[in-house]
């Protein structure tokens, strides 16, 4: 199990929740979740590359 | 009597700025000190110097956003003010004492609100500015966590071909003094600009100035003054603990984390939101260990952390309105 990813996920999940409270500046929450989804996808691939080797 | 009142609180606001210097300021070096790229008193002056400056950089829209947007100016009086500065400095110096890296800027917020909320109930704060200061409370260290990480990824990637590594630690290490300072420099805009909001907060509740009034000149350079110095005068134990026991730093590693958390501090001062300086540069440094892998961080510590944000707000508040429930009664 790749706890990195699984890391990189839950703040992706918490920075898209954080999105509803605000009034103002949601893009800059929206942008994080994204980029932190994209972190986890990158870890989740450098681990099974890891495991392969 | 009200006029000494007013400069005697003034006084303490900026007494709390040189604690918050004293407190927080010492995360600005921590990580230069602990890769070992400036000896602690070159980097307590080298952090001042950026500290102080940080006024010719960016505006005073935290300090607009700490006297108007926590709490009702209707409810705003010297005495609120003293009450939320005094339960502010006695938090963050009891934390200092257990060690914790917690926030003076978010005890100063819980101190300000505990106050206005014993003085005239729920109703005297302002909800959607304090909405928006909790927000970032959480996004402001994964904002310095996600770009300490991206960074150090870039870094590492353009590097990996070089194999003179004394040559490249070399390049980090002058690397590290620039984001040391940017750091710094987003440091000194972000929490200097937190007392200036105080000193803005009680001349509009004295009356000598008007309710959109801009913060003037003197209280300007006062606040930069007290938190640089208070930077100069250092906190030895906070840097122990955010430089070497978090996760351990190389010159590479601390550059990223330090250009992550200025990157935060710049984007939310330009935007008005007064974030932690401790939060963000702890943000950068778990970003920074979760490259390696996510056991070279250690969690340990930095859930500790964690659990002292938590109890910033209410902690402060509580010992603010007590405060204020005290200074009533006389």
């Amino acid at each position: 199990m790749d706890r990195r990813a699984i890391f990189f996920l839950v703040a992706a999940v918490l920075c898209a929740a954080l999105t509803f409270a605000l009034d103002e500046l949601q893009w800059v929450t929206i942008s994080l979740a994204i980029l932190y989804v994209i972190f986890a996808v990158l870890s989740w691939l450098d681990w099974m590359g890891r495991r392969r080797s | 009597m009200e006029e000494l009142a007013l400069w005697f609180v003034i006084a303490i606001a900026l007494g709390f700025d040189f604690v918050n210097g004293f407190h927080d300021a010492a995360n600005s070096i921590a990580t230069v000190v602990s890769t070992r790229v400036l000896s602690p008193r070159y980097a307590v002056i080298w952090a001042a110097a950026f500290n102080f400056i940080a006024f010719l950089v960016f505006g005073t829209k935290v300090a607009s956003t700490i006297a108007n947007d926590v709490v009702n100016q209707d409810v705003l009086s010297i005495g609120v003010i003293f009450a939320g500065l005094i339960g502010a400095i006695s938090w963050s110096l009891f934390t200092f004492y257990l060690g914790l890296p917690t926030s003076s800027s978010h005890a100063l917020i819980g101190g300000m609100a505990g106050a206005a909320v014993a003085k005239a109930g729920f109703s005297a704060l302002i909800w959607s500015g304090l909405k928006l200061i909790a927000v970032f409370i959480v996004i402001a260290p994964l904002l310095g966590l996600a770009v300490g990480f991206a960074f150090m990824l870039i870094v590492l990637w353009a590097t990996h071909r070089i194999k003179r590594v004394d040559l490249l630690n070399r390049g980090f290490r002058r690397g590290q003094l620039v984001s040391a300072a940017a750091y710094s420099l987003g440091h000194g805009a972000n929490d200097a600009q937190k007392t200036m909001g105080v000193i803005l907060a009680l001349l509009i509740a004295a009356g000598k100035l008007g309710p959109n009034a801009s913060v003037p000149l003197w209280a300007v350079l006062a606040a930069h003054t007290a938190i640089a110095l208070g930077t100069l005068t250092g906190g030895w134990r906070i840097v122990k603990t955010m430089g070497s026991k978090i996760t351990r730093l190389q010159p590479v590693g601390g550059m990223c984390a330090e250009t992550g958390a200025a990157v935060s501090l710049f984007f939310t001062s330009a935007q008005g939101i007064p974030v932690s300086t401790t939060h963000t540069i702890t943000g950068g440094i778990v970003g920074v260990g979760s490259v390696r892998r996510i056991s070279a961080v250690r969690w340990g510590v930095a859930r500790r952390v964690v659990w002292a944000w938590v109890f910033t707000i209410p902690g402060a508040a509580l010992v603010a309105a007590a405060l204020y429930g005290l200074i009533s009664v006389f």
